[in-house]
């Protein structure tokens, strides 16, 4: 089993011909198997990574890794292998992967192809969070557009087409940046040209630099650091780059959705850490405090828009927005705690998020609108529904015993450190995210009851299976976050480290 | 000084040659001799031209130095085959064509053929207008060919007196470049101009106007203003291969032409190129965002892709020709691919956007090959248009052409908007009238063939990287 990696990663391509050989109606088990056969293959890499080994700047430290020439005239590698950093995306990609499937139960037109544009997404996912070479990484990085704009483009709702184009637009263009960049910092690489992440990060922290000429009359590292944040924010999103993201989720159908929101954005923070930031460790210090402001307006400015929304889907892709501003907040103040919390950050708005979206899913497949107002006093005619709602909601909020208000908690006390101002204007985004998830949830589930829906059914067995197991994680985390913690934290240790040297 | 060399190293073009004797002079002579199929008779004389070129090697001045023949143009040449191949294949699947003139078309076509392999070899300015009239007439007289179609007429017409300004412009730029330096081949001309001339604005005069009519072949700006009508008025397979090899040609000529410069006058040549390269693409592309015809908007994306090839022109180095000549199969494939799906869907010779609505639910072969196909001109990974797009963005990179790299970046933002909009119609919008099933095997395997290597190559391009590897100069 030495290409057990490799494995993981292209299962879900590899079951394609299948949807096609067998009938129509099987697509869905079909998915479900190749996804829950993925996550159990993956088990042995979840647990049997070594959390004591660094990583990051340490190719040798890598674990799991494969690598293979691919262009040998251009010193390109397949080169695949997981640290702290990636694993637990990998662990989210996996359970999200499966939970999605179960969420797209009633997809009906189609089948085949929104099952193998789903499963070529799962793989590009996955190759993302575990390429360790730059032109394998934007490989998977791009491939994931196009399965992403059919699934929203031809399942997606009303303005799909729209919201489709732009999402496709918006990511390409940040895509597109992000190549140029990689092609000068191969070329300008310090030392032998190296397509390596690892390498790179290992030859900066051990003194090198990225030696280009001017660019446009400004230092070459500020302005590839800049053109690559503006890649990687697009997909985050980050202020003032986050206007795809409304549209996308709105118009989406829910299981994507819960992938947009539960793993995509987390590939932007993810390449923060993996490449932007560590490898122009100099100029992330330049750039640190314009970072932080960054991340300010997307806490404050995503929750005062997602006080103003109608829709509950809308309003929690702006909840979204918040959130992600708080792990680009641990990532700026880059302590320890700080970026901790950010690595927990990720995978906990992973999780919530997609429950939140799950649960958006579940009414809206009922009552054919997402209309906040357009309900009332569903506590009385779903109470299960009203229940794991409710659970979910103060999670989002950060309610203590529930996991977002560790990693939220870890963020806020690592910025205080650094960032004291920056971080009590944050404090007041958690005050909104109250504001808003209570309000919602009052609109929706108490006062009268809206006639039309009385005869409103609970939960079905599907919608439970796709939901149970977030909210497990959800709780668990929220009183031993340290048993997810221990996966990464070495690794992000040593990243703390990188950054403030 | 006579030697055998000449005609060795020309077998090839004396082929060639042949088989437009035999489709224009022997066919009038003897009546009997139409029966024949032509159809087999070019290709099976393609594959012994083919056949002939990877016999070749070294590199053989011949004609005096008018004629270049080398590894170069022997690969060119082969690239030149095999569009022409399935052109023809094209022809005979297509409704738009009368058959009775097989034999005059596949005569033209010789002759085009002819022209472009000189275009490839040429040494010396005037072998340069020879070989461009000779590649243009029969395009002038192809675009024509359906008779019946009005507005066939009149694009032959403007692209006949677009054609013979550009070719004026030339020859005036020629007569300047004569005056300077007394000579006219490209060695002679670079060398006698030498390293003072770069700043005397008559340099850049005589230059560029010499440019004229290999930019006219190429269809970038300022001379493309023929592509768009002729492109969408001519029997589809014309258009598809005219927006390839003939463009293939002018870029193998501008090569050729630039190959030869001093290295004082690179800087200024490298900015003036940059500059038609950053006009053309991204002229092309915002004229094609606005096409609801399909082969017009086809037309202005191969302007724009024009643009993107000029790119490996204009930072003339070797580099720079390697990444041209691994963009040239890549788009050669999924420009061909594309238009020979388009004919298949299209019904009535009706090319509008809106004619093509849902298309998928009746064809769904044809269009997932399309969308390789558009996916791949649209340059996103995992398919082979996105690692011809890298080369070029590498090479530009290595140079230090920031401004270029960013202009072409934001283009290939920009096209994608077009791109997706034709995938968009076929695939989201629902259909609306009855749709045109394409009954045929063999033309969706055509389809298949230009797809399918657009994935793989995409993926593993070695073997291509091999192939542009032989490309080099002069060996």
């Amino acid at each position: 089993m030495s290409h057990i990696l490799s494995w993981v990663v292209f299962l879900p391509l590899l079951a394609i011909p299948a949807l096609f050989a067998l009938p129509r109606e099987k697509g869905k088990w079909v998915a479900l198997v190749v996804t829950l056969a993925d996550l159990v293959i993956g088990m042995p890499v979840i647990f049997g990574f070594d959390r004591a080994v660094v990583g990051v700047s340490d190719p040798n430290q890598m674990q799991f890794v494969e690598k293979v020439s691919w262009i040998p005239s251009l010193g390109v590698n397949y080169n695949i292998g997981v640290d702290g950093v990636s694993i637990t995306m990998v662990l989210l990609t996996l359970i999200i992967g499966v939970l999605a499937v179960l969420a797209s139960w009633r997809v009906e037109t189609f089948t085949r192809g929104y099952w193998s544009m789903y499963l070529l997404l799962q793989t590009a996912m996955l190759g993302v969070f575990v390429s360790l070479d730059l032109i394998l990484f934007f490989f998977f990085w791009e491939i994931m557009l196009f399965p992403m704009y059919f699934l929203i483009g031809i399942w997606g709702g009303p303005r799909r087409v729209y919201a489709a184009i732009k999402f496709f637009l918006y990511t390409l263009l940040g895509g597109i940046a992000m190549l140029l960049c990689f092609i000068a910092m191969w070329y300008y690489s310090p030392g032998e040209r190296t397509w390596d992440m690892i390498e790179l990060v290992q030859r900066v922290s051990a003194g090198g630099h990225f030696d280009g000429p001017m660019i446009f009359g400004i230092e070459f590292t500020k302005v590839i650091f800049v053109a690559l944040f503006i890649g990687f924010a697009i997909k985050v999103p980050i202020f003032p780059f986050h206007t795809w993201l409304p549209d996308a989720h709105v118009e989406a159908p829910t299981a994507i959705s819960v992938i947009l929101a539960g793993v995509l954005l987390k590939m932007g923070t993810y390449g923060f850490i993996r490449i932007n930031f560590t490898m122009f460790p100099d100029t992330f210090m330049w750039f640190r405090d314009a970072l932080v402001v960054l991340a300010v307006i997307n806490i404050v400015y995503g929750a005062l828009c997602a006080l103003a929304q109608t829709d509950l889907k809308k309003m929690i892709a702006y909840s979204s927005v918040s959130h992600m501003g708080f792990i680009l907040l641990g990532i700026a103040a880059a302590t320890p705690q700080g970026i901790n919390g950010a690595m927990l950050q990720m995978f906990n708005h992973g999780t919530i998020t997609a429950m939140l979206f799950l649960l958006v899913g579940v009414v809206y497949d009922r009552a054919h609108h997402r209309q906040i107002n357009g309900f009332g006093g569903l506590a009385s005619v779903t109470p299960v529904y009203a229940a794991i709602t409710s659970v979910a909601f103060m999670a989002a909020i950060g309610l203590p015993g529930l996991s977002g208000f560790i990693s939220e908690l870890l963020v806020l006390s690592g910025s205080f450190k650094v960032y004291q101002t920056a971080t009590i204007i944050s404090g007041l985004g958690i005050i909104f995210g109250a504001g808003y998830m209570l309000w919602a949830y009052q609109r929706v589930f108490f006062g009268k009851v809206n006639e039309k829906y009385q005869e409103m059914a609970d939960m079905n067995f599907v919608e439970l299976a796709s939901i149970l197991p977030l909210l497990v994680i959800v709780v668990y985390l929220g009183i031993f976050p340290n048993h997810l913690i221990v996966f990464f934290e070495a690794s992000m240790n040593h990243v703390s480290g990188l950054l403030l040297r | 000084m006579y030697n055998t060399l000449p005609f060795l190293g020309l077998m090839p073009a004396h082929v060639l040659i042949g088989l437009a004797m035999l489709f224009f002079i022997l066919a009038k002579a003897t009546p009997g001799l139409k029966k024949l199929p032509a159809l087999p008779i070019f290709l099976a004389v393609l594959a012994v031209a083919f056949f002939l070129e990877t016999q070749g090697s070294g590199s053989h001045e011949i004609f005096f130095g008018m004629m270049v023949v080398d590894s170069f143009s022997r690969l060119y040449d082969q690239i030149y085959y095999i569009v022409s191949a399935i052109f023809v294949l094209m022809m005979a699947y297509s409704y738009e064509l009368d058959r009775d003139n097989d034999w005059e078309n596949f005569a033209l076509m010789s002759c085009l053929l002819l022209g472009m392999m000189f275009m490839s070899t040429a040494g010396n300015l005037l072998m340069a207008v020879i070989a461009i009239e000779l590649a243009s007439l029969p395009s002038y007289l192809l675009v024509g060919l359906n008779r019946k179609n009005a507005a066939s007429k009149e694009a032959s017409l403007k692209y006949v007196l677009f054609g013979s300004f550009a070719t004026g412009v030339m020859l005036y730029g020629m007569s300047l470049l004569f005056g300077l330096t007394g000579a006219l081949g490209f060695s002679e001309i670079w060398n006698g101009l030498g390293a003072e001339s770069i700043n005397q604005p008559v340099f850049y005069v005589a230059i560029g106007m010499t440019l004229a009519g290999m930019v006219f072949k190429v269809a970038a700006v300022p001379f493309h203003f023929w592509c768009p009508d002729a492109y969408q008025a001519a029997p589809t397979p014309v258009t598809a291969f005219l927006s390839v090899a003939p463009k293939v040609a002018g870029l193998t000529l501008m090569i050729r032409f630039f190959g030869e410069i001093l290295a004082v006058q690179g800087e200024a040549l490298t900015s003036m190129l940059s500059v038609i390269a950053m006009v053309t693409m991204t002229l092309g592309n915002f004229a094609a965002l606005k096409q609801t015809d399909l082969k017009r908007l086809l037309a202005y994306s191969s302007i724009s892709h024009a643009g993107f090839l000029l790119i490996g022109i204009a930072v003339l180095n070797e580099a720079g020709r390697q990444a041209v000549f691994f963009y040239v199969p890549i788009y050669l494939l999924m420009n061909l691919g594309a238009f020979m799906a388009l004919m298949l869907l299209s019904k009535d010779n009706n090319y509008e956007l809106s004619s093509f609505k849902g298309m998928i639910r009746t064809n769904p072969l044809v269009v997932v090959g399309l969308a390789m196909c558009v996916f791949s001109l649209a340059g996103i990974p995992p398919f082979a248009g996105f690692i011809g797009k890298f080369y070029l963005f590498k090479v530009a990179i290595e140079e230090g052409l920031y401004l270029l790299v960013a202009v072409a970046g934001i283009n290939s933002v920009v096209g994608l908007y077009y791109y997706v909009n034709i995938l968009k119609t076929m695939v989201i919008d629902k259909q609306e009238q009855p749709a045109n099933v394409a009954e045929a095997k063999i033309p969706i395997v055509f389809v298949a063939t230009c797809a399918v290597p657009l994935v793989l190559f995409g993926i593993y391009w070695v073997p291509l990287l091999e192939w542009a590897g032989k490309a080099t100069l002069f060996q």
